[in-house]
Parts: structure tokens; C-alpha cells; sequence
């Protein structure tokens, strides 16, 4: 699934160790151009449904759609979530140095960025209990400034200062710790009409 | 241009008679009705405020929220309006006493129903009538449309126009008062869409109008970044579209 060039036991070493020293990784142009742009077709296919509250204070207002990969099927979304319930562990464990195990829940999900999507501060370790990585597959066709808001922010802690903010990106995939440092976000509202969807998930510390 | 006018346009007499009981009593004096008339000829869009019988207000809103509200998008190739909104609809006269004492068990009454069918189907009408020089009727379905916006709701521009559409409303029940740096100020724009012309404010108690046909103006609620409640009906008034020269 991966471009054949991010397999190579020193490219695996040169990510690990960026991962080593920021506690996250960005992977650009992870999948072959083909793939990347047959996921991203068949997400805007997919009916991201809106999740949120009447009352403004519940602090979220995204649009999600939930998939469980179809064994042996060819669609697009089913070859990825298959990788990233299947091979990515292993990858993901050499290059983070954690042994880790497959994620227990079948289905993915997938977050569509638009406007007025929003997600206030939220613990993303308290969500994701037993996971100890963290990834982002991002299939964002273009990227638009941080002033119109969707670019995800690592809080100091809850009301906190931002630490870093992560850009939508096409065809990348985030590899974040779970187990300790930062990890508060927060999604600013998002302010124009974009386009992009992030398929997040994780995986447990081997048993 | 066809539609149907069951309404006639009221004289200056039956408003000064006080038929219009939903509405406040100072349009019974021809003066103010005067005076709204040259504002509309001026510009074919205003605000009224202190539009209804003191007291609707308060009685509209209340029972607003102790209903629920829907999550209300519209997609035009992408999603282009999110907010909420509550229907309510007016209660069928034909229903039996019966089917109508089941219906009001099931579900708590929307108590002011009779009082709103009368500001929206009667007296609004025969106002906007009076001050327009149209004949015009309510427009659409039989009920109200209750729209709450708050953070994260828009409304992308567009012009309402639709079937015989002339003229559109806005009852305001907003109390909360915020900038419009924030969002959520009803915007008239400039044929690109773009340029702000005016902005109008969310008010409480007020009557918002505007000319939909012949002039198509875009309009839009911009993104509310704001965790505040923006309360109001909106509606539209349709009518026969006069031609040059007729009165």
C-alpha cells in the first residue's frame, strides 16, 4: 500500500528518528499518487454525517463517516483501512520502536474538513484509551491558510497555549505518541469552504 | 406571473379599526403606516422595530424553546446553510376534536399556535400589504419555520427567489446583542456576492423586509463564531407582480 520507497530499513530509521525526537512524524506522499486519489474520490462519495449539539457549549459541530474494511474487497477505502489494520502495525512499531498490536475496533473513521466544522479542546489520550500511537491519514487536496481555521492545534493542556498547529495535508499520513507528552487539541473553527478528510485512528501496545 | 390573492389589500380603515390584533397598535394610525410606506418606496427594504403586540414576543420565543430543534443543512453541491430549526405547524381545521385531544397528548402544544397563525397568515400580510401597495398572502407551507442559529451556523448567500415570491420577513426573537465581526448579522449583498451593501443586526420584537421580486438581492448569514442564540421566523409573502404603471 505504502510507495515501496518508505519500506527501506533507512528511510524507516530516518522517520523513527524524527519521531523519536518531536514525539510525532509527518509522512509525506505515502501511498502511490493513484491509490491516494482513488481514496480521495471515494471519500467525497462517502455521506459524512454531521455529529453535534444543539447546545453551543457541547464544543463540537464535525462530520464523520464510519467504515469497517470489507475483507477481500477492492474498494479504495476497504485496501486502506486493510493496511492500517494489517501491515501498517508492523511498519508503524519499527519506526516508533513501540511493539504494537492491531487496533480492536474494525471500523474507521473518517472526518470531513468544511465549513464550520469545529472541535473545542479535547484530551486525544483520554479518547483513545489503550492506544498508544496515534496516526492521521490525510487525503486534503489543498491546503488554505491557518486563518480560515481546520488546522489542528496541540494545546499546552486544557485552555492552554498552542504548541504547534498541523496543516491539512494531500496524501500524508501523522504518527503521533499516545503514551505521554502533550496531548491536548483543539480543531478552530473552520471559516471558508475547504476540502479535505482525515481518516484517524491507533493502535494498542502489544499484549 | 400567477398567483392566487386572497387577501385584499386593507384600507386604511380596517387598520385604523384595529384588526390586526397580533401586530403593535400604533400601525392603526394611518401616520405610521404613512410613514413605513415611504420608506418602502425609498428602498424597498427596512426594519420595523416594536413590530408585534407587546407581549408576542416573549410568548413566541418561550415556546420556541421548549421545543426541539433540528440540525438543518442544505447542500448545493457542498453544504451552503447549517443551523437549526423547528416546524410548527397550524392545526388543521377539519381534524376531529378527538384526533386533535390525541395529537395535543402526544406531543406538548405549541401554545401561542393560534396567536402565530394569526400574525403570519392574516395580519403580516395585511400589513406588507398596506405598506407595499401589494396584495399579498403568505407563501408556502402551513405552519411556521423557527430558525436558531448559533456557533457553527451560516447561511451561504442567495437570493430567495422561488414561485411567486415577492417580498420576504424576518420576525426577530433575538435578545442576545453581539458584534458583526462574529457572525450572524443578516448581510445584503452586491450582485458579486461579495460586497457588503447593509447588515442588519438580529433584534428582538422586530420585522425585518425585503424585496425579493423584482430585485433578487443576494443575502446571507455569515458564520456565527459565537456562542450566542439567534432566534427568528422567517417567511415570505407572494403575490401577483404589478406591471409599470399599475396601481
Amino acid at each position: 500500500m505504502l510507495v515501496p520507497r518508505l519500506a527501506r530499513a533507512e528511510v524507516v530509521a530516518e522517520v523513527g528518528a524524527r519521531f523519536q525526537a518531536m514525539g510525532r512524524v509527518r509522512i509525506e506522499a505515502a501511498f502511490p499518487e493513484a491509490q491516494a486519489a482513488a481514496c480521495l474520490t471515494a471519500l467525497r462519495g462517502s455521506e459524512h454525517a454531521a455529529l453535534q449539539r444543539v447546545d453551543p457549549a457541547a464544543g463540537f459541530q464535525i462530520w464523520r463517516f464510519g467504515f469497517v474494511p470489507g475483507v477481500g474487497c477492492e474498494h479504495p477505502l476497504c485496501e486502506l483501512g486493510r493496511w492500517l489494520q494489517g501491515d501498517a502495525v508492523g511498519w508503524v512499531s519499527a519506526l516508533t520502536g513501540a511493539p504494537l498490536g492491531a487496533e480492536l475496533d474494525p471500523m474507521l473513521l473518517s472526518d470531513k474538513a468544511c465549513k464550520a466544522a469545529f472541535r473545542d479542546g479535547y484530551d486525544a489520550r483520554a479518547e483513545t484509551v489503550g492506544r498508544a500511537i496515534g496516526y492521521q491519514v490525510h487525503f486534503t487536496p489543498a491546503t488554505w491558510p491557518v486563518e480560515w481555521g481546520g488546522h489542528l492545534e496541540v494545546l499546552a493542556g486544557p485552555g492552554g497555549e498552542v504548541i504547534e498547529r498541523w496543516a491539512p495535508a494531500w496524501n500524508a499520513i501523522d504518527v503521533f505518541e499516545l503514551r505521554g507528552g502533550v496531548s491536548w487539541r483543539r480543531l478552530p473553527m473552520i471559516e471558508r469552504h475547504v476540502e479535505g478528510y482525515t481518516i484517524t485512528g491507533g493502535f494498542h501496545a502489544a499484549s | 406571473m400567477t398567483a392566487s390573492n386572497p387577501i385584499q389589500l386593507p384600507d386604511p380603515a380596517s387598520l385604523s379599526a384595529g384588526l390586526l390584533p397580533t401586530l403593535h397598535p400604533r400601525f392603526a394610525d394611518p401616520a405610521v403606516t404613512s410613514e413605513l410606506r415611504a420608506r418602502w418606496a425609498a428602498t424597498r427594504r427596512m426594519r420595523i422595530e416594536d413590530a408585534l403586540v407587546p407581549g408576542l414576543a416573549d410568548e413566541l420565543a418561550e415556546a420556541a424553546c421548549e421545543h426541539p430543534f433540528g440540525f438543518f443543512e442544505k447542500h448545493v453541491s457542498e453544504v451552503r446553510a447549517v443551523f437549526w430549526r423547528q416546524l410548527q405547524g397550524f392545526p388543521e381545521a377539519s381534524v376531529s376534536p378527538w384526533a386533535a385531544l390525541a395529537k395535543a397528548l402526544e406531543t406538548p402544544s405549541f401554545r401561542p399556535i393560534e396567536k402565530a397563525r394569526r400574525l403570519f397568515q392574516v395580519d403580516l400580510p395585511a400589513l406588507v400589504s398596506a405598506v407595499t401597495g401589494q396584495a399579498l398572502h403568505a407563501s408556502g407551507g402551513n405552519g411556521i419555520a423557527i430558525d436558531y442559529y448559533t456557533r457553527g451556523s451560516y447561511l451561504d448567500a442567495h437570493t430567495d427567489q422561488g414561485a411567486d415570491r415577492l417580498i420576504a420577513y424576518v420576525v426577530g426573537l433575538t435578545r442576545d446583542v453581539w458584534p458583526a465581526e462574529d457572525g450572524g448579522h443578516l448581510e445584503f449583498l452586491a450582485p458579486d456576492e461579495v460586497t457588503v451593501v447593509d447588515r442588519v443586526a438580529p433584534g428582538w420584537g422586530t420585522l425585518d423586509l425585503f424585496c425579493i421580486y423584482p430585485l433578487l438581492r443576494p443575502h446571507r448569514v455569515p458564520l456565527l463564531k459565537r456562542s450566542v442564540t439567534r432566534l427568528s421566523i422567517n417567511g415570505w409573502l407572494a403575490g401577483e407582480l404589478k406591471g409599470p404603471g399599475e396601481e
